[in-house]
């Protein structure tokens, strides 16, 4: 009797076990730094020659000489409540105003860099009213106005001479 | 069964505490003059002018009249200065005529004329020239001059011929003619 052989062939399929991919993985570093708030001013400084002071007609205050007068600062601010001031002092001369005579000059003086403005009048001791200029770069146009003599009297000879200064102010904030 | 581990890391950063944020300021610097002048008001000039006719100079008698002073008055201008003192000057000239004057006869009328300024403290000041002696007379006012109306006045004093009794040569007298008869030469200057 013959054997046969039967031999069942069967595909053979490699089944490979799958190796599991491996989940990408992730580390974490933070970094941090900060800015402060700061304000700069790149032109800082200016100076306004009003010439003659007196009317030659009457001798009395020329406000024409003052009124419309301007200076441009330069600064900036990183803080978005950044402020601004302005502070007038009057003009004066050292020579003493007896009646009928005024040695001083009040004006106001207003700061502003694009739409935003600050002010304040040399009739008032200290700063005007802070304004928020926030985070800005540019020109700072200061002009002045409303100049007066305390009595309209006849201007004393002399020299004169008086300031406006324009305070930045960031307002510090901590760090987030 | 793999576990991942997420490893959180932070750095170890040195947390600077902030600096102050700091206040800036820039600054406008103004100047000014107001120049020392003097000027007459109103219209800012620097010249004023006044005459004065006396009419006839003798009484009937043909002597100098007594009432010249009276009738020259007071003459009355608004000079205003803008310095803190002022310096003045007065000069007077005798008022002549042309025809010649024997004895007992005068072609020439001596006076005294004097400059008051007020001044802005208060008070006045003053200075006289006298026809009799060659040039003018000065002073400094002391002080601003007042800044008002009428703050600068010119009187006259002592209209006189060599001799009382002196009659006056007939004749026009005065009137800067020739230039300088009769003329009285005021000027403030500021200082």
């Amino acid at each position: 009797m013959m054997r046969k052989l039967m031999i069942l062939t069967a595909p053979i399929a490699l089944l490979a076990s799958p190796v599991l991919a491996q989940d990408a993985v992730s580390g974490i570093i933070d970094i941090r730094g900060v800015v402060s708030g700061r304000c700069m001013f790149t032109i800082p400084n200016k100076s306004i020659s009003l010439g003659e002071l007196s009317l030659t007609s009457n001798g009395k205050l020329d406000v024409s000489k003052v009124n419309g007068r301007n200076e441009t600062l330069e600064g900036w601010c990183n803080n978005t409540a950044a402020s601004m001031t302005v502070t007038t002092t009057q003009l004066t001369t050292a020579t003493s105003a007896p009646t009928g005579f005024d040695n001083r000059v009040d004006y106001k003086a207003t700061a502003l860099t694009g739409s935003i403005s600050a002010n304040d009048t040399s009739l008032s001791a200290g700063p005007g009213g802070a304004s928020t200029v926030g985070l800005f770069s540019g020109s700072i146009v200061v002009t002045l106005s409303s100049a007066s003599s305390p009595n309209n009297g006849l201007m004393v000879a002399g020299g004169y001479s008086g300031n406006v200064v324009v305070t930045l102010t960031p307002t510090v904030a901590p760090p987030s | 069964m793999k576990k991942f581990a997420l490893i959180a890391m932070t750095a170890a950063a040195a947390i600077a505490s902030p600096a102050m944020a700091q206040t800036v300021s820039g600054e406008i610097v103004l100047t000014g003059t107001v120049g020392a002048k003097c000027f007459v008001d109103p219209g800012a000039g620097p010249t004023f002018s006044g005459s004065h006719n006396f009419g006839q100079l003798d009484q009937a008698n043909g002597t100098l009249r007594t009432d010249l002073a009276a009738s020259f008055g007071t003459k009355t201008f608004t000079v205003k200065c803008t310095s803190g003192n002022a310096a003045l000057s007065i000069a007077a000239t005798p008022m002549a005529t042309s025809g010649a004057a024997v004895a007992g006869y005068d072609n020439t009328i001596d006076y005294n004329a004097t400059l008051t300024v007020d001044l802005a403290g208060g008070g006045t000041e003053f200075v006289t020239d006298l026809t009799s002696s060659a040039g003018a007379t000065t002073k400094n006012a002391g002080g601003p001059l007042a800044n008002a109306a009428g703050n600068v006045r010119i009187t006259t004093t002592g209209y006189a011929t060599n001799n009382n009794t002196d009659l006056l040569v007939a004749g026009t007298y005065g009137n800067n003619t020739p230039a300088g008869n009769g003329v009285i030469t005021v000027t403030i200057s500021p200082i």
